[in-house]
C-alpha cells in the first residue's frame, strides 16, 4: 500500500515508533545495541529499544536555551570497556562538541564542553579503536581529532583548506584512516597520523557531497551521496571512476550500507523526498524497497539489523521499520507495454521481470557463485520465474544467450501485424479492407440502384458477403426510380397496412416476394420450392432471416476458430473492418473460395462467369449448416434466400453488362402480376438500422457511413449518433492519410457540423501593398491600379496557384518557378536570397 | 509470419511502455534507464531508432503522444515525479531535436500514469499520480507548449494511490475520465459544467462476485446514480473493514485501465487489468431514463494467471490486447453472440 496522506500516523506495520514532537538530526546505537540516542533541533534523548519504544533519559534538561545542547550530530562511543560505553558525544550548531556520561549519577550527564570549533559541527565520529579519540567535521572548514581526556584537547587539527565538512567516517580496515565529505565536491582521505596533507582526494560529486559511508565488508570501497542527486560507489584503489552510480530524485543527504547484503545501500533525501529507498547498487534505477512512513524528510538511517532500519525525520518520528513491510517497487512496476497502431499492429515489450525480492535476496546470500550473481545486473532482471511453463524448452538457449549477451533478453520490441503477403489468400485483413472499402464504395454520381449495386459488387469482390448483403437488401428495399427512398417506403408502408387488413392470409411478405421475383426472372426451379413455403407470415420471415444471419454467423465464426492452424492469422484475418463477413467458404469449402476469387467476380461481363453450379454449391453448403438447426420449411426458406441474393448479384452483374438498370423492378413487377398492391409491405427500415447496429457493434462503422450518406437521412436513427458515425470514421481516415476521401466525405455529409469543416480556415485574403484588399479573382489593386500578384519570372499577373518563398517573399507561377529551380538554387529577382532550401522541394 | 519485426530497443534497463504515434508510424519507448527512445518506420519497412535522450532522473513509466495536430509533442512521466513535455523541434543546422518544452513538477510522488485528452477538448494532459491525484493540465496557447497550467485536480480516493486513467475517447459526452486505483474498483469521473470540477460519477461499481456477503456474480448490473449522495453499502463496507480485507482489496488492485474507442456505439466499453490475474470488460450504457448510468461486467477472464499489466484497445475497439507477468499478450474480441472470448495468444517466448 503506497498511502500518502500526509497527515496520517505511521501505519501500524512498522511495529516500532515513538514520536519525539520535534524535528530530530542524529540517532545512534550504544555500543550494546539495545539504546538509541537521539539528537534533534531541541531534545537530546535516550530510548530503549525493547518491545516498545520507550524514553528512558532525557539528557537535555530544565528549561537551558543553550544552543550547546543542541544536536546537529550525536554518537555514542563504540566500545564495550565500563567507563566507555556510557560516552556520548552530540555535537551542536554553534560549534560546541558535549561529552555526556550517562553512567554518573544525578541528573546532570554533561561530562565535558569541547569549543574549539567556531562554527556549526556536522559530524562525530569515535575512534573505533583508542576510544576516548574523537573526530569532529565542522562547517569552520577544520576537522578536529580530541582526546577527551586531555585538557587541551584538540592535538590534532586537519585543515584541507577547502570547504565546509560535512560528513567523516573512519575506515573500518584501517582505523588511522577516515574519509571525510566535503561542500565542494571532494571525498577526502586522511591519516590521522599525518594532519598536513590528505592521502587521496576524489572528486566525487557536482557541488556538496552531503554524505559517505565506508562499505562494512569491502576494503577501500565507500559510498558517497550528493546534492547532485547521486549515490556513488567508490574504490579508493582506482578513484578515478565511480564503481557504480544511482540517480535519485533529490538530493542524498544520508547513505547507509545495508549489513549482510554486499550490494544493498539506504538512501534519504534532504528535500521533497519522504521515501527511505533502498538500493541495490547494481540495479541503478528502481529502488528495492521504499519506505514511506515518514511523514518528513529523515535525517538519520542505521540498520538495526539486516532486515530493520531505524531512522528519524524532522517530523520527530523514530521508527524502526522492516523490509518486510517496505513498499516494493518491483512488485508495482509495469514491464510490459502494448500499444496498436492505426494499422492494426501491435507492438510488444514485454520484459521479464522477477517481482519477489526475496528471491535475488537469498540467492545473494546463498551459495550462488558471485560472478553468477552479478555478471551484469541484467542477469538478476532476467531470472526466469520458475512458474512459468513456457521456459522449459528454454532453459537451454536462453541461458546461453544471457552469456553471450544479456541484453538480448531484454527491451525486446515485437511489432505484431496481420499482413498477408500473398493476395491470393482468400481473406484480407482489416487494414486492406478498410482501405479497399474507403478506395472503391460509392455514394453518388449514379443512380440509387447502381449504387447499392456497385457497392455490393465491391464488397462481394473482397467476399465480405454480409455487407454485400446489407447493400443488395437496400437496393431491393429502397429501389426507386426518382431515388427517393423515403416515398418509396411510404408507399410501402400504406402497402403494408392495406394488405394486414385485407389479407389475413398474408401469403407473400415482401422480402419472400421480393426473393420469389427474383427467381421467377433467374431461378425457376427455386421458384417452385419456395412457393411451396409460403405460409410463413411477415414477422416469421423477418424472424428467419434474423436467425439465418446469426446462425450462420455463428456456425462459421466457430468453424473459424476450430479450424485454426495459426490463431493470429485467422483471427485477425476474420477480424475485417467489415467483420460481418466471416468467410463461410473457406470455413466450410475451400474448393469454392477459389473458384469465388477475386477475378471472378470482377465488375464487367465477366462477372457473368458465376455459373449456376457454383452457385448452387455455395448455397447448398450455407443451407446445409443451417438445416440441421432449423426445420425444413425454414431451411428451405433460406435457401430461397440465400440463392436470391446470389441471383440477385449475378442480376446486377447482367445489368452492367448493357441492360437496363430497372430490369430488375420491372421483372418483379411483371412476374407477381396483380399482386402488386395486396402485397404486405413492411417498413425495411427498422432492419436496416439493425443491420447498422450490428455493423456499428463489430467496428463497421465505415458500411454506416456509407449507408446513411447514399440513403441520406431517412433513417430513424439519432442526429447525433450519425454526427458521431461520420466523425469517427473521419478520424479513421485521417489516422490512415486518406486525405482525399476524407475531404470527399466531408463534403458530401449532410450534417452541417461535419460539411461546415471543409470550410473552415480555407479563405486566402489578398491584399495590396497599399493596403487596399483585393478581392478574389481580381488581378488589379482598384486602388493604385498596381499588379501586385506578378511573376516574378515572367512579369505576368499570376491566376491560381501563387507560390512563393516565405524567406524572401519573391514568388510567381508554379511552373516558372519550377523551371527555374531545376537549375538555379537563388532568388530569381536577384535579392540574393537562397531560396531553394524553402521552396525547391 | 506473426512477428514481423522484433528489434532489441537497447534500453539499458527494463522497458516500461511503447506508444504509436496517430499514425502509426513512429514508436516511443520508455525505460528505466531513464531514457526515452524514438523510433521511425523508415520506407523500407523497418523501425530505425530517430532519437534518444535521457528524459528524467527517474524510471520513465510512461510515454504519449499527443495529436499530430499540436506537432510531434510526447509526454512522459516518471518516478521523479515529474511529467515532461517535449517537443520535436529543429536546430539552427536543421537537425531535429528533442525538446524539453515544460516540465509538470505538480505531483508529490511518482506519477504512473498519463493520457491525452481527445482532441475535442484541446490539448489536455491528464496525468495521475501515487498520490492519489488526477491532475489535467492544459496548453492554454498551442503554439506556445511551455505553458501549462493546471487546470482541474481531484483526488480520485482519499488516501490511496491512483494507478490508472483512462478518458472518455467520445467527444460527444462531457468529458470522462475513468480512474484505477488500489481496488478493484474503477471510478468514473466526469466535468460537471454547472459545478466546474470534476465529479464522481458513481460511488461503486459492481464487482460484486468479489466483495462477499450481500453481493451476488458477475453479470449482475447495477444502477449508479448521477449524483454520488446516495452512501452505499460497499463504501460503508469498505470503511468498516479491517486491515486484513484492505490488503486482499489490494491483491486485486487495478494496474490498467482502457476506454474503448467509441465508433459510434451507443454504450462504452472500459477494459481493466488487475492484479488478481484477470482481465474485465465493463460496458457502461445509459439508463433507460437517461439520468443513471448502467454498469455490466461482460467479461472476467484469468487466462493470464498471473498478474495483468496492460490492456489496449485496437483502433475500432473491437479487439482488446492484454498483456501480464506471464509474458503473452492475450487477444480479445466479441463473437456473434456478444460473449467475448479468447482470440490467440501471442507469446514472446515462442517467436525466433
Amino acid at each position: 500500500m503506497k498511502s500518502l496522506d500526509t497527515n496520517r500516523l505511521p501505519s501500524p506495520k512498522s511495529h516500532k515508533f515513538i514520536n519525539l514532537a520535534s524535528p530530530l538530526s542524529a540517532i545512534s546505537l550504544s555500543p550494546d545495541s539495545n539504546k538509541l540516542i537521539v539528537a534533534g533541533r531541541d531534545t537530546v534523548k535516550i530510548i530503549a529499544l525493547e518491545n516498545e519504544l520507550k524514553i528512558i533519559n532525557n539528557l537535555k534538561v530544565g528549561k537551558t536555551q543553550s544552543l550547546n545542547y543542541t544536536g546537529n550530530d550525536c554518537s555514542w562511543n563504540p566500545s564495550l570497556l565500563e567507563n566507555y560505553k556510557t560516552l556520548i558525544a552530540t555535537a551542536a550548531t554553534n560549534g560546541v562538541v558535549v561529552i555526556w556520561n550517562t553512567g554518573r549519577d544525578g541528573t546532570r550527564f554533561v561530562e565535558r564542553l569541547l569549543s574549539d570549533h567556531s562554527r556549526a559541527v556536522n559530524k562525530l565520529a569515535w575512534h573505533p579503536e583508542k576510544h576516548e579519540h574523537l573526530l569532529t567535521g565542522s562547517q569552520d572548514t577544520t576537522l578536529r581529532f580530541w582526546d577527551i581526556r586531555d585538557p587541551v584537547p584538540s592535538k590534532f587539527i586537519f585543515q584541507p583548506k577547502s570547504e565546509a565538512i560535512r560528513d567523516v567516517q573512519f575506515n573500518p580496515y584501517s582505523s588511522n584512516q577516515f574519509a571525510a565529505a566535503f561542500d565542494n565536491g571532494t571525498v577526502q582521505l586522511w591519516d590521522i597520523r599525518k594532519n598536513t596533507n590528505c592521502v587521496e582526494k576524489i572528486t566525487a560529486h557536482q557541488g556538496l557531497v552531503l554524505t559517505l559511508d565506508w562499505h562494512p565488508d569491502e576494503r577501500n570501497m565507500i559510498a558517497s551521496g550528493g546534492r547532485d542527486r547521486f549515490i556513488r560507489v567508490w574504490d579508493f584503489n582506482s578513484p578515478n571512476q565511480p564503481l557504480n552510480n544511482i540517480s535519485t530524485i533529490s538530493s542524498v543527504s544520508r547513505v547507509k550500507w545495508r549489513p549482510g547484503y554486499k550490494w544493498n545501500i539506504a538512501s534519504c533525501s534532504s528535500i521533497v523526498d519522504f521515501e527511505i529507498h533502498l538500493w541495490d547498487v547494481k540495479k541503478p534505477y528502481i529502488p528495492l524497497a521504499s519506505f514511506n512512513e515518514h511523514r518528513d524528510v529523515p535525517t538519520a538511517l542505521l540498520w538495526q539489523n539486516p532486515n530493520n532500519l531505524i531512522s528519524c525525520g524532522k517530523d520527530g518520528y523514530v521508527l524502526i521499520s522492516s523490509i518486510n513491510d517496505a513498499y516494493l517497487p518491483y512488485k508495482h512496476i509495469r514491464t510490459t507495454g502494448v500499444s496498436w497502431s492505426v494499422h492494426n499492429d501491435l507492438a510488444i515489450v514485454n520484459d521479464k521481470i522477477n517481482r519477489n525480492p526475496n528471491y535475488t535476496y537469498n540467492s545473494a546470500t546463498d551459495a550462488i557463485p558471485l560472478q553468477h550473481q552479478f555478471p551484469s545486473f541484467f542477469l538478476s532482471f532476467n531470472v526466469p520465474t520458475p512458474i512459468l511453463p513456457n521456459n522449459h524448452n528454454q532453459n537451454g538457449s536462453s541461458a546461453s544467450m544471457y552469456n553471450q549477451n544479456a541484453t538480448d533478453q531484454q527491451g525486446l520490441l515485437y511489432v505484431n501485424s496481420p499482413v498477408f503477403q500473398s493476395s491470393h489468400e482468400s481473406v484480407y485483413d482489416q487494414q486492406f479492407l478498410f482501405e479497399y472499402f474507403a478506395k472503391n464504395y460509392r455514394f453518388n454520381g449514379m443512380s440509387f440502384q447502381d449504387l447499392c449495386s456497385h457497392n455490393e459488387q465491391v464488397s462481394l469482390q473482397v467476399k465480405q458477403y454480409h455487407t454485400s448483403k446489407i447493400w443488395s437488401l437496400m437496393k431491393l428495399h429502397f429501389h426507386d426510380d426518382s431515388n427517393t427512398p423515403d416515398k418509396q417506403i411510404k408507399e410501402n408502408n400504406s402497402n403494408h397496412s392495406n394488405n394486414m387488413n385485407n389479407n389475413n392470409n398474408s401469403n407473400s411478405p415482401v422480402l419472400k416476394d421480393n426473393l420469389n421475383s427474383t427467381k421467377i426472372s433467374n431461378h425457376k426451379s427455386s421458384h417452385q420450392r419456395s412457393d411451396s413455403g409460403h405460409h410463413s407470415n411477415n414477422s416469421k420471415d423477418k424472424d428467419v432471416y434474423m436467425e439465418l444471419k446469426n446462425d450462420l454467423v455463428e456456425d462459421l465464426m466457430v468453424n473459424d476458430v476450430d479450424n485454426t492452424i495459426d490463431p493470429l492469422f485467422n483471427i485477425l484475418s476474420a477480424e475485417a473492418v467489415t467483420p460481418l463477413a466471416p468467410l463461410p467458404i473457406r470455413a466450410s469449402s475451400p474448393s469454392g473460395s477459389t473458384k469465388l476469387a477475386l477475378d471472378s467476380l470482377s465488375i464487367g461481363p465477366s462477372a457473368t462467369l458465376m455459373d449456376d453450379d457454383l452457385l448452387d454449391d455455395e448455397g447448398n453448403i450455407l443451407v446445409d449448416d443451417l438445416a440441421s438447426k432449423n426445420d425444413s420449411d425454414i431451411s428451405e426458406d433460406n435457401d430461397s434466400l440465400l440463392v436470391s441474393t446470389i441471383s440477385e448479384n449475378q442480376k446486377s452483374s447482367h445489368d452492367r453488362t448493357g441492360n437496363n438498370g430497372l430490369d430488375f423492378i420491372s421483372t418483379r413487377n411483371s412476374g407477381n402480376g396483380d399482386d402488386i398492391f395486396d402485397i404486405p409491405e413492411f417498413d425495411f427500415r427498422p432492419i436496416l438500422i439493425e443491420m447498422l447496429e450490428y455493423c456499428i457493434e463489430k467496428g463497421d462503422i465505415q458500411t454506416c457511413v456509407f449507408v446513411i450518406l447514399i440513403l441520406k437521412s431517412n433513417l430513424d436513427i439519432e442526429k447525433r449518433r450519425i454526427t458521431q458515425w461520420f466523425h469517427s470514421y473521419i478520424e479513421l481516415l485521417q489516422r490512415l492519410k486518406m486525405w482525399t476521401y476524407v475531404l470527399e466525405i466531408i463534403k458530401n455529409s449532410d450534417d452541417p457540423s461535419i460539411n461546415q469543416a471543409s470550410k473552415k480556415h480555407t479563405t486566402i485574403l489578398c491584399s495590396c501593398a497599399c493596403g487596399r484588399s483585393i478581392p478574389q479573382g481580381q488581378l488589379v489593386c482598384e486602388k493604385c491600379s498596381r499588379k501586385p500578384s506578378v511573376c516574378s519570372l515572367c512579369h505576368l499577373p499570376v491566376k491560381g496557384n501563387y507560390v512563393w518563398c516565405q524567406g524572401c517573399s519573391h514568388g510567381g507561377h508554379l511552373n516558372c518557378l519550377k523551371q527555374w529551380f531545376e537549375q538555379n538554387r537563388l532568388c530569381p529577382t536577384g535579392c540574393s536570397h537562397l531560396c531553394s532550401n524553402n521552396i525547391a522541394h | 509470419m506473426r512477428v514481423f519485426h522484433k528489434f532489441s530497443t537497447e534500453h539499458e534497463d527494463l522497458v516500461h511502455d511503447v506508444s504509436y504515434d496517430f499514425y502509426g508510424k513512429r514508436l516511443a519507448t520508455c525505460s528505466s534507464d531513464q531514457k526515452i527512445k524514438v523510433w521511425d518506420l523508415s520506407d523500407t519497412g523497418k523501425w530505425e531508432l530517430s532519437a534518444e535522450w535521457k528524459a528524467h532522473s527517474g524510471s520513465v513509466w510512461k510515454v504519449a503522444w499527443a495529436h499530430p495536430e499540436y506537432g510531434q509533442v510526447l509526454a512522459s512521466c516518471s518516478f521523479d515525479r515529474t511529467v515532461c513535455i517535449w517537443e520535436e523541434c529543429e536546430d539552427d543546422k536543421g537537425q531535429k531535436k528533442w525538446v524539453l518544452k515544460a516540465p509538470l513538477v505538480d505531483s508529490r510522488d511518482s506519477v504512473v500514469d498519463i493520457k491525452f485528452s481527445p482532441k475535442a477538448f484541446g490539448l489536455r494532459l491528464a496525468t495521475c499520480s501515487l498520490d492519489g491525484y488526477v491532475r489535467i493540465y492544459e496548453a492554454m496557447d498551442i503554439m506556445n507548449l511551455s505553458q501549462w497550467t493546471i487546470v482541474e485536480d481531484f483526488e480520485s480516493q482519499k488516501g490511496s494511490s491512483s494507478n490508472c486513467i483512462s478518458w472518455n475517447p467520445n467527444p460527444y459526452d462531457k468529458p470522462m475520465i475513468a480512474v484505477g486505483s488500489n481496488d478493484s474498483f474503477i471510478k468514473i469521473w466526469e466535468y460537471n459544467e454547472g459545478q466546474r470540477k470534476w465529479v464522481q460519477v458513481d460511488t461503486h461499481l459492481p464487482s460484486l462476485s468479489y466483495t462477499g456477503s450481500g453481493s451476488s456474480g458477475q453479470g449482475q448490473s447495477s444502477i449508479i446514480n448521477n449524483n454520488n449522495n446516495n452512501n452505499n453499502n460497499n463504501s460503508l463496507k469498505r470503511g468498516l473493514s479491517n486491515l486484513d480485507d484492505q490488503s486482499e482489496e489490494q491483491n486485486r488492485m487495478i494496474h490498467d485501465i482502457a476506454w474503448a474507442p467509441n465508433m459510434g456505439r451507443s454504450y462504452h466499453l472500459i477494459a481493466i487489468a488487475s492484479k488478481d490475474n484477470t482481465v474485465r470488460i465493463w460496458k457502461l450504457s445509459n439508463h433507460q431514463d437517461r439520468t443513471k448510468l448502467e454498469l455490466k461486467e461482460i467479461m472476467n477472464k484469468n487466462d493470464h494467471k498471473s498478474e495483468v499489466w496492460r490492456v489496449e484497445w485496437n483502433i475500432t475497439g473491437t479487439i482488446l490486447a492484454s498483456s501480464g507477468d506471464d509474458g503473452n499478450v492475450c487477444l480479445w474480441k466479441c463473437n456473434m453472440n456478444g460473449e467475448w472470448k479468447l482470440l490467440t495468444k501471442v507469446s514472446n517466448n515462442n517467436n525466433e
